[in-house]
């Protein structure tokens, strides 16, 4: 007489083969699923950033049309990238002579990060030229006239640090004669202003827009 | 096999019959006669993957009731056992049914102890089986198979009463059951004797006659009240209703139900009985029926003993362990399936994704390629453009506090401004606080202010009165506070008198005299004012 165990061993094995191959059926199936959600979760953020991008395309076009005008207008003006320092003498010249200044000296420094303006946007900095002017002048009026003609029309952004004026030394009668001579006179007022140009440098096409044949240049 | 054929053994006195079951046809596959022995044994070991169920059709049978005490679960069984044993020492086939408790005294339990009595006969069929580990599901009688008979047939008879006696012709006699609410009570089988032919009167005579006796007997034994007349079903043998029912014979006792043998096989889907090995069948006698019955469906109640169905129970087992497999490989098939399937599903929706991604990507890609030419990225645009207009913003120019300063020294005759300093800074700037010779500086910005506030401060420095004129320290001391109040007029200005003409403060040495006088009256008193204005002002 057989045991129990040997009439059912057979049944037995077959059913745990049968088992494992459904367990296997059951984790190859979870597993699969389980890569195919990684890589759907994957398809998932790109989707995201790429709608995110999508989205603040908008509002980045609505800010370009907002500051690009005004950054051409600084870059135009002189204010950005390279200084206009042949404009900025050319322009004394021109004041000396319309004006008849009896004398116009200028120092302007080399430039030099500014000191005490904060980097804007990374890869932006600020830097300064100083220039010194000295001056003579026929009447205090012609200060005013000086800076404006400095200012307009504008060859780069310039804030004046200070400036003093004070009535020239008065020349002794007995002066020789070529001292008194008018040409020679340093005027009535003597004048010394100290300005600041500043420009912003280092900023940089976009990637994308510098590859493409219609990017700006600088003007 | 997950589906073995079922095949009935119909065992009675005379030998064993064996039925196939082939769903609503029955195939006599042989018969066997007592000395066949040798013959039998190797007929049901070849069919060894068949399903047995044996009918036993004999005279030698018994019903008793018996009271036990009421027990529930292994004690109840244990005794039953016990009272079976007890009860029906020579024969291993017996069994019980509950005929529900007394309603007075200890209210004990009714039973009804069934035997099958004649061993003799039914071992010489069945230790074979055992022997040779043939599975057999159970052994039956007609009584016990009785419900499941009048269930098959329904369909022709309707709802069986609760009472009622069930009466068919069989090969082996006359089989009369008393069925109470689906338990058989009572049962005997009578040989209808005599050597007249089924379809004769006689024979029907015989047989009602035997019915009412029957009748009279239960009544004896006080199964059936005297005034109860008694739902009688007859299974008469084909075409032979009307001769039964112009017998006239049935007592006034007896409710009888004559239904046609081969509408009661039709009832209960049994369309053919075939033989294969030349035996003969007798389609006049309801043996068919019954076997059909038990093969579709067996009853609760079995006669066999426990080594008796050991093969049966074995294969339950097996087929038991080979499900709980299949189910696992089902369960496990139907987990991967429907994870295959949602990843499938996954897959489509990042494809789709995916195909969405690339859209909008593109769309991203024209919209930029759409964008004028820039030459800086969008963010330095933003930041160059606002951080040269905050710049503009707090610059300032000496151009309007320069015009207004001279505006109010046009009005004032008595000073001459030899020097004027104009600058500009943040107001915790050191040079802005004391610029070089400007004297006590202006209020500074109020502590704690994260941006410091951007100031001009403009430095007139200049003489008060006439060379030549004699010295006089409280007149110039008035003209500067006089010029300084002029100066006030001015919008937004602090003005505070740097240096004074004379410096009469207690901290200051003072000297003075003839030859002091005298230096003074030649040249005009010296004085600083200081104009300091807030940008925005």
């Amino acid at each position: 007489m057989k045991t129990a165990f040997a009439q059912v061993r057979w049944a037995l094995l077959g059913a745990l083969v049968l088992a494992g191959a459904g367990v296997a059926a059951g984790l190859y199936g979870i597993d699969k699923h389980g890569a195919t959600e990684a890589g759907y979760m994957q398809v998932k953020a790109q989707a995201g950033d790429t709608q995110q991008r999508l989205g603040s395309v908008y509002g980045e076009r609505l800010e370009i049309d907002a500051f690009l005008a005004r950054y051409n207008t600084l870059q135009s003006i002189g204010a950005l990238g390279d200084e206009s320092r042949l404009a900025w003498i050319e322009r004394l010249a021109a004041i000396r002579d319309d004006m008849r200044l009896p004398r116009l000296n200028y120092s302007v420094a080399s430039r030099a990060p500014s000191v005490g303006l904060a980097e804007p946007a990374p890869g932006l900095r600020f830097e300064s030229s100083s220039m010194k002017l000295e001056f003579g002048l026929v009447h205090e009026g012609d200060l005013l006239q000086i800076i404006a003609r400095l200012r307009a029309p504008p060859m780069g952004v310039f804030e004046i640090r200070n400036c003093t004026l004070q009535r020239a030394p008065v020349v002794p009668a007995d002066a020789p004669a070529g001292a008194a001579d008018s040409n020679a006179s340093p005027g009535n007022l003597l004048g010394e202003c100290l300005l600041d140009w500043t420009t912003l440098t280092g900023a940089k096409p976009p990637v994308d827009a510098a590859t493409s044949p219609a990017a700006a240049k600088p003007s | 096999m997950l589906f073995p054929a079922k095949r009935v053994l119909a065992i009675s006195n005379a030998g064993c019959d064996c039925y196939l079951f082939a769903g609503p046809r029955l195939v006599l596959e042989a018969s066997f006669l007592p000395d066949q022995q040798a013959d039998f044994t190797a007929f049901v070991a070849s069919r060894r993957r068949s399903v047995f169920v044996a009918l036993a059709d004999q005279i030698e049978e018994d019903f008793r009731q018996d009271t036990i005490p009421y027990l529930r679960g292994p004690a109840r069984a244990q005794l039953l056992t016990r009272k079976s044993s007890q009860t029906y020492r020579d024969t291993p086939f017996h069994t019980s049914v509950s005929l529900g408790r007394e309603s007075e005294g200890r209210r004990d339990e009714r039973v009804l102890l069934m035997a099958l009595t004649n061993a003799q006969v039914l071992n010489l069929w069945l230790t074979p089986l055992s022997t040779a580990g043939i599975r057999l599901a159970g052994l039956y009688s007609p009584p016990v198979a009785a419900s499941v008979l009048l269930d098959s047939i329904a369909g022709r008879t309707g709802a069986a009463p609760a009472r009622l006696l069930l009466v068919s012709v069989n090969r082996a006699g006359l089989r009369q059951t008393l069925i109470d609410r689906k338990v058989a009570r009572f049962s005997r089988l009578a040989a209808v004797t005599g050597d007249e032919a089924i379809d004769t009167p006689v024979f029907a005579a015989n047989c009602i006659t035997e019915i009412n006796k029957t009748q009279q007997y239960l009544v004896g034994l006080r199964l059936l009240q005297r005034d109860f007349k008694l739902p009688t079903l007859v299974l008469v043998p084909p075409g032979q209703v009307a001769a039964w029912e112009r017998s006239g014979l049935f007592s006034e006792s007896i409710e009888p139900v004559l239904i046609d043998l081969d509408e009661a096989r039709k009832a209960a889907g049994l369309t053919t009985v075939e033989t294969t090995t030349g035996s003969s069948t007798t389609p006049a006698y309801a043996d068919a029926l019954w076997i059909h019955a038990l093969a579709r469906r067996q009853p609760r109640l079995d006669f066999a003993p426990g080594w008796l169905r050991e093969a049966y129970r074995m294969w339950q087992v097996r087929n038991a362990v080979w499900a709980g497999g299949a189910a696992i490989l089902l369960a496990g098939c139907a987990v991967g399936a429907e994870r295959w399937f949602e990843a499938g599903n996954l897959r489509r929706e990042a494809d789709l994704l995916a195909s969405q991604t690339r859209l909008d990507q593109l769309n991203y890609e024209r919209i930029k390629r759409s964008f004028p030419p820039l030459p800086a990225t969008p963010d330095q645009l933003k930041a160059s453009v606002t951080a040269f207009e905050k710049m503009a913003a707090r610059t300032l120019s000496p151009t309007p506090l320069l015009a207004e300063i001279g505006r109010v020294l046009e009005q004032i005759t008595d000073f001459r401004l030899e020097r004027l300093e104009w600058r500009q800074g943040a107001a915790n700037d050191p040079e802005m606080l004391n610029p070089a010779g400007a004297g006590p500086a202006a209020p500074a910005a109020a502590a704690g202010d994260t941006q410091p506030e951007r100031l001009e401060i403009a430095i007139l420095h200049g003489s008060i009165g006439t060379p030549g004129m004699a010295a006089d320290a409280r007149r110039d001391l008035e003209s500067a506070e006089r010029i300084a109040a002029a100066l006030r007029a001015i919008r937004s200005a602090q003005v505070t008198i740097a240096k004074q003409p004379v410096d009469i403060t207690s901290t200051s040495a003072l000297t003075g005299g003839d030859r002091k006088a005298a230096q003074a009256a030649a040249q005009a008193a010296p004085v600083s004012i200081r104009i300091t204005r807030k940008a925005g002002s």
